[in-house]
């Protein structure tokens, strides 16, 4: 089976971020980077996957020449290959556009299931891999937290606010991988030597403009200080003012 | 004013309290709202839903479980309408649609909107990056302005309206089918749809 998973360098979760001076964009100055959470857990499921059905994975992101690091530490975790499409500007795509590019080069990979994260944790819109599933005309399933595949059926489970829904689908699919499904491995020593000569090739494609327009980008608002009404059984009294009369939720 | 389609979800014939609120949020940028309700009990929420603001409401009735089939039926109708915007509520089923609707739409996607306006067709977002460390406005030049709006955020307020409603029969043949659902406990409030979170501390000594 060919398997590919997909994964977006991100600014790393305790990030300080700074807005740019043009208040459109952000500093990325100064910024370590990471692979999202969620697309760790992408990973992770398509080597799975690899493992129990045979086939193999290819690493596939939008980036710049630094994410060969990502990719290769996945290749050290057990992906066969791993493709960048070299862009310099992966991090202000909008998210027609990075599905787009992503979804050509899905197409050309004959791949018949794709891992995504449930969402890159720098933008968080969470919408790539459904888009990509709707104009391949796959099956696709997000937020999936249990997955399991025969032959060419697969069912998953995915997390709502009802309660856990069980959905069957047909391959090709389209997996967006939540939280849970996975605990993702560490590269071995062995792993990390097999693949540090490897090749991870660059490849150039046909760009799609974005949609969307940033017109200003700002810090969020300053969160009001923290205020001790008292202490003890004598500021109830206190605090249930405040929570009537300030806060409004009594 | 602009047409904007709106997804409500609907539980028992009980129309979300996020998705009034995205039609709230749809009305506040002077739209015309279009609303669609799918599943068992549609047509008891459609019913409520002029009351919020809705001006048409349609209802889909029969098909299957299929997130596929009915973004194809959502887009369809934006297409119909034809809508400047479309809209759904953050939730996991506002968030698994709509993304399929863009593509339909060959829209991009505003995930988890706090703050939407419209002067004419065109649409602002206000929606957060890095889980909020910044706020980016973003204006849209996508053929129909596609979002999903984050719950609590925006006014669900009572316009004591009737909506016009129409049947339509839903798609199938969807690729992807919900098989089941293992509910929460009844009764039980969703955090997402709670007025009010109250967050204890070590001091409580114990829920």
């Amino acid at each position: 089976m060919k398997i590919v998973a997909c994964i977006k360098r991100v600014p790393t979760t305790e990030a300080q971020v700074k807005v740019a001076a043009d208040q459109k964009s952000l500093d990325t100055a100064g910024l370590s980077w990471m692979t999202s959470f969620y697309d760790e857990i992408a990973v992770e499921e398509a080597i799975r996957t690899k493992e129990k059905h045979g086939g193999d994975v290819t690493v596939l992101t939008l980036g710049s020449a630094e994410a060969s690091k990502d990719v290769r530490e996945f290749m050290a975790r057990g992906a066969d290959a791993g493709v960048i499409l070299k862009d310099d500007q992966w991090h202000a795509r909008d998210v027609r556009s990075s599905a787009r590019i992503l979804c050509a080069r899905i197409q050309k990979s004959g791949a018949e299931i794709a891992f995504f994260g449930k969402l890159a944790t720098d933008r968080d819109n969470g919408g790539v891999g459904p888009m990509i599933a709707t104009w391949l005309g796959w099956a696709c399933v997000s937020d999936v937290v249990a997955l399991e595949i025969a032959g060419t059926q697969g069912t998953a489970k995915r997390e709502t606010e009802q309660g856990i829904e069980t959905v069957s689908f047909s391959l090709p699919a389209v997996i967006t991988c939540q939280k849970g499904l996975n605990e993702p491995r560490r590269a071995n020593l062995k792993g990390i030597m097999a693949v540090k000569q490897k090749p991870i090739p660059e490849e150039a494609f046909e760009d799609v403009p974005n949609q969307q327009q940033v017109q200003k980008v700002e810090p969020p608002p300053a969160r009001k200080p923290g205020r001790i009404v008292g202490e003890g059984a004598a500021a109830v009294p206190a605090l249930i003012q405040a929570l009537r009369n300030e806060a409004g939720v009594v | 004013m602009p047409n904007i389609v709106v997804f409500v979800e609907q539980l028992s014939g009980k129309p979300s309290r996020a998705s009034l609120e995205c039609i709230g949020a749809a009305r506040s940028c002077g739209g015309t709202v279009t609303a669609i309700v799918a599943g068992a009990g549609a047509d008891a929420a459609a019913a409520e839903l002029g009351r919020f603001g809705a001006a048409k409401a349609v209802v889909l009735t029969g098909g299957e479980a299929s997130p596929d089939a009915l973004a194809a039926d959502l887009a369809a109708i934006a297409k119909e309408q034809g809508a400047k915007a479309f809209l759904a509520a953050a939730t996991s089923a506002g968030r698994d649609l709509a993304p399929r609707v863009a593509a339909l739409l060959d829209s991009t996607l505003f995930s988890d909107c706090t703050a939407l306006s419209a002067q004419g067709d065109a649409f602002t977002a206000v929606r957060p990056w890095l889980a909020g460390k910044a706020i980016a406005t973003l204006g849209s030049s996508a053929p129909v302005f596609c979002a999903t709006t984050r719950p609590n955020v925006f006014a669900a307020s009572e316009a004591g309206g009737k909506a016009e409603l129409t049947t339509r029969a839903a798609q199938s043949g969807g690729k992807a089918k919900v098989t089941g659902i293992a509910a929460k406990a009844i009764g039980k409030l969703d955090v997402k749809e709670a007025p009010v979170v109250v967050s204890g501390g070590r001091g409580m000594k114990g829920p």
